[in-house]
């Protein structure tokens, strides 16, 4: 007898299921017959949505029959079809947020209206377990995120500042894990506030993509937090400036420190630079276990003179050095090269 | 009476000596495939069946696939003996915060000779089916893997009443299952009560949305 599709069992149809958004699933297998209508009624089976956006009443989306409450509440994952595009999350929750009660990843990209919205939603969805906003920061927001204690891994995605962040809190936040990308960050006032109030944080990457520390200190300088769970950071800076202290208070806001990531993009190269590496960074950053440092930077060819070159060379020395001197537990390899008239230097540093 | 095929190891040229003891396995039409370890470590059926049972120079029956399935499932594990096995994932050591379990899985990264190994498989013949189901018998995630992904891609974007033609899904006969009396109320639209090919029943509302 021939195979047809329906033979399949019913574990392979919710393995193929997984490989489909929930509209594919839906549109494709809804009212095929009573057996597929049961698969689809079947608890084990579990839906991701993506949402997009048109010029369609959201109301009238809102209220559709398409979403029946046994789909609404084996959603698990809601996100936008274009990663970085709004999208009409913010108004579906609105209307099925009280039925969401699997929904554990959401993502979203909101305006600034929204986010009154979403505060009043976020402690009604009490599966969330991983959350990534791309948003303007704004303090309601930031209280409401620490607020949700079901939350392990934050994702922050934030536009440039409107203002400083000044409210205090005593919430602290269950977010084990915090990913956080900003443009500008007047004081450290968002990152100190977020750090403050993770107590359980064990992995923390920032990434800070447009020229940060022009003039700023950096959070690591002083002790303002302590995060004793931490145990990987992960960091992608992109400087104009540096200052020996940059790192000066690692060891004293993350004890227990085991893995160390550190990305930089240094704009205009300086020796200053390689001497705080050398002589103020390097010697905090080496008591960590696992250290892998990427470090490029560039500077007009025209402008090297001589002293600096000598300077450069002496550096370059050093860092070499330190593959002999740790017995092969540090591997450094420095290259360099002139492209459009820039030097442009590029150092990996690694031990394990 | 069983006739033997000794598989065919081309892509990778590993001898016996190189992959240690040859295993017999016998597909339910009575013919037998000699594989080596790198096949048996593929299939968590044959594996488990090896260890338990001292086999011998007896074969393992596989009553569940027959020959025409089983030949090509040694011939995709003898591809693939080889291939690097996927590092357990550590949670710690994620670089990706974008990469979450909560995401459909992703359905197009089947490789180019996966893709045409599995063109062999029809829908029409049913051999597709045979395929995946023999896969999960024996127990190879990556042929699951494989054959999964192809329904997937090929009913994504589909209507149901195209998935229905592809995969000539049969209605419900009239006054039974979703074309019962009572299972009208509990639908939205029109619930289809014929077996006119044109009648698709009620399939979800167009997201507004998403157009």
């Amino acid at each position: 007898m021939k195979t047809s599709i329906e033979h399949l069992p019913v574990e392979l149809w919710i393995s193929i299921f997984s490989y489909l958004e929930a509209h594919d699933l839906l549109q494709a297998f809804t009212n095929l017959n009573h057996y597929f209508n049961q698969l689809i009624a079947s608890d084990y089976l579990l839906f991701h949505v993506r949402l997009g956006k048109t010029n369609h009443n959201p109301l009238e989306y809102a209220i559709h029959t398409y979403w029946s409450n046994s789909i609404l509440n084996r959603i698990v994952s809601l996100q936008p079809i274009n990663q970085h595009k709004t999208s009409h999350i913010p108004e579906f929750l609105r209307w099925h947020c009280t039925k969401l009660n699997q929904l554990k990843f959401l993502k979203m990209k909101l305006r600034g209206r929204e986010i009154p919205t979403i505060c009043n939603i976020l402690p009604q969805l009490h599966s969330l377990h991983h959350i990534s906003i791309e948003c303007v920061p704004k303090q309601m927001l930031l209280k409401t995120i620490l607020c949700v204690d079901t939350i392990r891994i934050c994702q922050l995605n934030f536009l440039p500042a409107v203002t400083s962040i000044i409210y205090e809190s005593s919430q602290m936040s269950n977010i084990e894990i915090l990913y956080i990308k900003y443009r500008d960050d007047s004081n450290n006032s968002i990152l100190n506030f977020l750090l403050n109030h993770m107590p359980k944080l064990k992995k923390l990457e920032i990434n800070s993509p447009e020229s940060y520390f022009d003039s700023r200190d950096s959070p690591f300088a002083k002790p303002l937090f302590i995060l004793l769970e931490l145990r990987t950071i992960k960091i992608h800076w992109s400087l104009m400036y540096c200052d020996p202290k940059f790192f000066e208070s690692l060891h004293q806001l993350m004890p227990n420190l085991q893995c160390f990531y550190l990305d930089i993009i240094y704009n205009y190269l300086t020796e200053d630079f390689f001497n705080n590496l050398v002589c103020h960074w390097w010697p905090t950053i080496e008591k960590i276990q696992q250290v892998n440092i990427f470090i490029k930077c560039r500077r007009p060819q025209i402008t090297i003179d001589n002293n600096m070159q000598m300077n450069v060379d002496k550096f370059q020395s050093t860092l070499i050095a330190m593959n002999d001197k740790y017995n092969g537990i540090v591997k450094v390899i420095w290259m360099e090269k002139v492209f459009v008239g820039y030097r442009i230097i590029e150092i990996s540093i690694c031990k394990s | 009476m069983a006739t033997t095929a000794e598989a065919s190891n081309t892509t990778t040229g590993n001898t016996e000596t190189a992959t240690g003891k040859m295993i017999k396995i016998q597909s339910n039409d009575g013919q037998i495939f000699e594989v080596d370890q790198g096949v048996v470590e593929q299939s968590s059926t044959i594996k488990t069946l090896s260890d338990l049972m001292d086999v011998g120079d007896v074969p393992i029956p596989l009553p569940n696939v027959k020959a025409s399935i089983l030949g090509p499932i040694v011939d995709f594990c003898n591809h693939h003996k080889n291939d690097q096995k996927p590092e357990p994932i550590d949670e710690d050591d994620d670089d990706d915060p974008n990469k979450d379990i909560y995401e459909p899985k992703r359905s197009d990264d089947i490789c180019e000779w996966d893709l045409n190994f599995i063109k062999q498989f029809t829908v029409p013949e049913g051999t597709l089916f045979d395929i995946i189901m023999a896969a999960n018998y024996l127990g190879i995630k990556t042929l699951l893997a494989v054959g999964c992904k192809t329904i997937a891609n090929m009913v994504r974007g589909k209507s149901s009443t195209e998935v229905r033609e592809m995969f000539n899904i049969s209605y419900d006969p009239p006054g039974e299952g979703i074309n019962a009396p009572n299972a009208i109320e509990g639908q939205a639209g029109t619930v289809p009560t014929t077996q006119d090919a044109n009648a698709t029943g009620p399939s979800p509302q167009p997201d507004p949305m998403n157009q």
